[in-house]
């Protein structure tokens, strides 16, 4: 899949809700990890190795450094780490 | 018909004996933290709000499953979490109160009892806090009964559990990849017990007359080895990962705590990735637990929990799929 593809976003918010450790939320760009998710420091490690598997991306991608407030910033650094692998 | 207060009703016992408190008779009234849109469940933080007006009537009886588990909790988190807020519900009881306080069979240690006041007794600040609201309810109130389990795991018969805490860390780890191995004594005791047979021992004591000061469902010297728990937890996520196709996740090796700390960790610490870091380190805070061989004395005994792991296991990986399935990687410290 391309960085730029529009399925990006979708994907990841997918993913964001099926990791998720509060379910009963609905997933948007503005949904925040911590807060209305509540994903911790241990459920971020899950999340980053399961968009690793959905987007095939290489396992020291370490985006859990990354993983900041909301469910947008999720989909910015998966684009950047599949515009990497495409460069 | 008796009146119950209920905290702590959104957690893994709370859920518990919340139905079958509904179940039996009882007129349940809920409170969690955080009821997250669930009808019927009154909103308190009990560390840090007065109770609401609501809860201010005579209850015949008060369970108080209400806690932070975090092992990793400084002291002063855990005195609030944990002991202010039992005082909080304390405060609530009338002296015809029966109060059921939810501790833990970890604060029972080499250096206590679980009556000690010092911090250095316990293992951690959370065992240490738990003693700490033991010791303040004793003098608070008039009708107690403290219940210590030991780690609490799915109903015995379909594994149904609210939360995921405690052997399900290893688990979520295991099926993430980012447990390297599990530093523990193979034949170290993992006391378990299922939710299901907390929460009847709990309902039992609420109808004994004097109330039992002391409970500890445990399974003591029937415990599982921790070498037998991680080999059934495998086998039945492998059992379930084959059901779904998935590839099946390598059992961890068991390395001893002696030997992780002077020949592994040290020469690994400056290659290892952010990840892999902060799961050993969050995997530490297990240690304690994963090299016990003093059993903890049973009042009431329970059965083997061996068994228990199965459904429990199971169900986790249904309400999990994404997690549950994920394909195993090889775990180095060149990769994440």
């Amino acid at each position: 899949m391309r960085a730029d593809s529009p399925g990006v976003a979708t994907r990841v918010l997918v993913v964001v809700g099926d990791m998720a450790p509060f379910r009963d939320v609905e997933v948007t760009p503005e949904t925040r990890l911590r807060e209305d998710l509540g994903f911790d420091s241990l459920s971020l490690l899950e999340l980053a190795a399961a968009l690793e598997d959905e987007f095939g991306l290489p396992g020291s991608a370490d985006l859990e450094d990354e993983i900041a407030d909301c469910a947008d910033d999720v989909i910015r650094i998966v684009r950047e780490k599949l515009s990497e692998a495409e460069n | 018909m008796r009146s119950v207060l209920l905290t702590g009703a959104t957690g893994l016992l709370g859920v518990e004996l919340h139905e079958r408190l509904e179940s039996t008779g009882y007129e349940v009234t809920c409170v969690a933290r955080s009821p997250r849109g669930r009808p019927g469940i009154i909103p308190w933080d009990l560390s840090r709000e007065p109770p609401p007006e609501a809860l201010s009537r005579a209850w015949d009886v008060i369970v108080n499953c209400a806690a932070d588990t975090r092992w990793s909790q400084t002291a002063e988190e855990a005195f609030r979490a944990n002991v202010v807020s039992a005082m909080a519900v304390a405060a609530l009881a009338r002296p015809q109160t029966h109060f059921v306080q939810v501790s833990t069979a970890a604060i029972i240690g080499p250096r206590s009892d679980g009556t000690s006041l010092r911090q250095t007794d316990y293992r951690n600040m959370y065992e240490w806090s738990k003693a700490r609201a033991e010791s303040a309810l004793r003098q608070r109130v008039d009708l107690l009964t403290i219940v210590r389990p030991p780690l609490i795991i799915g109903r015995r018969f379909d594994g149904r559990a609210a939360r995921f805490t405690g052997l399900y860390t290893l688990l979520r780890g295991i099926t993430a990849s980012t447990v390297p191995a599990v530093v523990a004594e193979r034949d170290g005791l993992f006391d378990l017990v299922p939710v299901d047979d907390v929460a009847v021992v709990v309902t039992d004591a609420m109808c004994s007359t004097p109330p039992p000061p002391l409970l500890t469902p445990v399974c003591g010297s029937e415990a599982p080895r921790v070498g037998e728990v991680l080999e059934c937890m495998c086998s039945a996520l492998n059992e379930w990962r084959a059901e779904h196709g998935v590839l099946p996740v390598e059992v961890p090796p068991i390395i001893a705590p002696e030997s992780w700390h002077r020949f592994y960790r040290p020469f690994t610490d400056d290659l290892l990735t952010r990840r892999q870091k902060l799961t050993l380190d969050h995997l530490d805070h297990f240690l304690p637990y994963l090299k016990l061989t003093e059993p903890w004395i049973p009042n009431p005994p329970v059965a083997g929990s061996l068994d228990a792991i199965v459904p429990s296991v199971r169900y986790w990986a249904d309400a999990n799929l994404r997690l549950a399935s994920l394909a195993p990687r090889a775990w180095n410290v060149s990769t994440g």
